[in-house]
């Protein structure tokens, strides 16, 4: 895959340009010059936010929201347990409620994933930032068997309670 | 490793194998649908007879589809030299596939939502979980196909290894 465009006017432009001001080092406002053919032309004031790692460009800044993410994701799961406990107290089938609880709850939250994976989509048309709503360190919890056995007792109360 | 200097090709039939499933996912969607939309699923709102194996064998296929998605996600993870996902804070993945991305969680969040009105109104609209109980009494074959492929993508997504 080829550098990105930046990368490589910077590369050529180092080649054929002084070094920028010592004021201007580590600032975003850091003019860039091209040179091709001869022409010197300055590129948009814009950041591009984008630096390259392993072969391919990607974003920088991204915009943490990890525990906002999962304070609403809870938010959410606690107002429809209450709604089901509530309802199970009013004498509804807790089958029936327990159901509905769980499909909302499902509904919520892979409705907060597609609110994410949409404003990336758009950061990503507008080269702005993008969202992180994950920790990249589980503090050496190894999440990979979280899935399996959430299946494995899915299935297995699924067949006790909804056959 | 002999198979390491084939990585290229790996790389070449996972594109295949991916887009095989999702075309054939979408296939069978549209059968399915068109079939459904002159339907009467309504008949489908109480579950198989108990000595009907059906049900027990999509368990199985499903289960079988995710563990083999977890398969995939280590050849692709290995094929693509991909570091681990715990070391990784940048979004790495391509613009039109964050699109698609949205769009499937956007249309996810859509039928859970109905599901969710559904189970809550039954007598207003069927659960999706009728459809399927339709399509796995009419189409058993058809249907492990469609619920393997689809336990395949769920499993390569969700149970990617994060080491």
């Amino acid at each position: 895959m080829p550098a990105p465009t930046a990368l490589v006017s910077l590369s050529r432009a180092s080649l054929t340009n002084p070094a920028p001001p010592p004021e201007w080092a580590g600032s975003s406002r850091v003019r860039r010059f091209i040179v091709l053919r001869g022409s010197v032309h300055q590129l948009p004031q814009r950041p591009q936010r984008l630096r390259p790692s392993g072969g391919q460009a990607v974003r920088e800044h991204p915009i943490r929201l990890g525990r906002w993410f999962l304070a609403v994701l809870l938010a959410g799961w606690l107002t429809i347990a209450l709604w089901c406990f509530s309802q199970i107290r009013g004498g509804v089938e807790p089958v029936g409620a327990i159901s509905v609880a769980v499909s909302a709850a499902a509904t919520h939250a892979v409705a907060l994933l597609a609110l994410v994976a949409t404003l990336n989509f758009v950061a990503w048309l507008r080269r702005g930032d993008y969202l992180w709503v994950l920790p990249t360190d589980f503090g050496g919890v190894w999440p990979d068997w979280l899935v399996p056995i959430a299946l494995v007792l899915g299935v297995v109360t699924g067949r006790l309670f909804w056959h | 490793m002999a198979l390491a200097r084939h990585r290229e090709l790996l790389r070449k039939l996972e594109i295949v194998v991916l887009a095989v499933v999702i075309v054939g996912l979408f296939a069978l969607f549209g059968f399915a649908i068109s079939r459904a939309v002159t339907a009467d699923v309504t008949r489908c709102a109480s579950p198989p007879a108990s000595d009907s194996p059906i049900g027990v064998e999509l368990a199985v296929v499903s289960l079988a589809g995710f563990g083999l998605g977890r398969l995939l996600a280590l050849a692709r993870k290995w094929t693509n030299q991909a570091p681990p996902v715990a070391d990784i804070d940048t979004v790495r993945t391509g613009g039109p596939l964050q699109g698609a991305l949205a769009g499937f969680l956007i249309m996810a969040a859509v039928l859970l939502a109905y599901q969710t009105y559904a189970l809550a109104h039954t007598a207003q609209a069927p659960p999706i979980t009728e459809y399927v109980r339709c399509a796995a009494v009419h189409y058993p074959a058809l249907t492990a196909v469609a619920a393997a492929a689809v336990s395949l993508l769920l499993g390569n997504w969700l149970w990617y290894p994060t080491r």
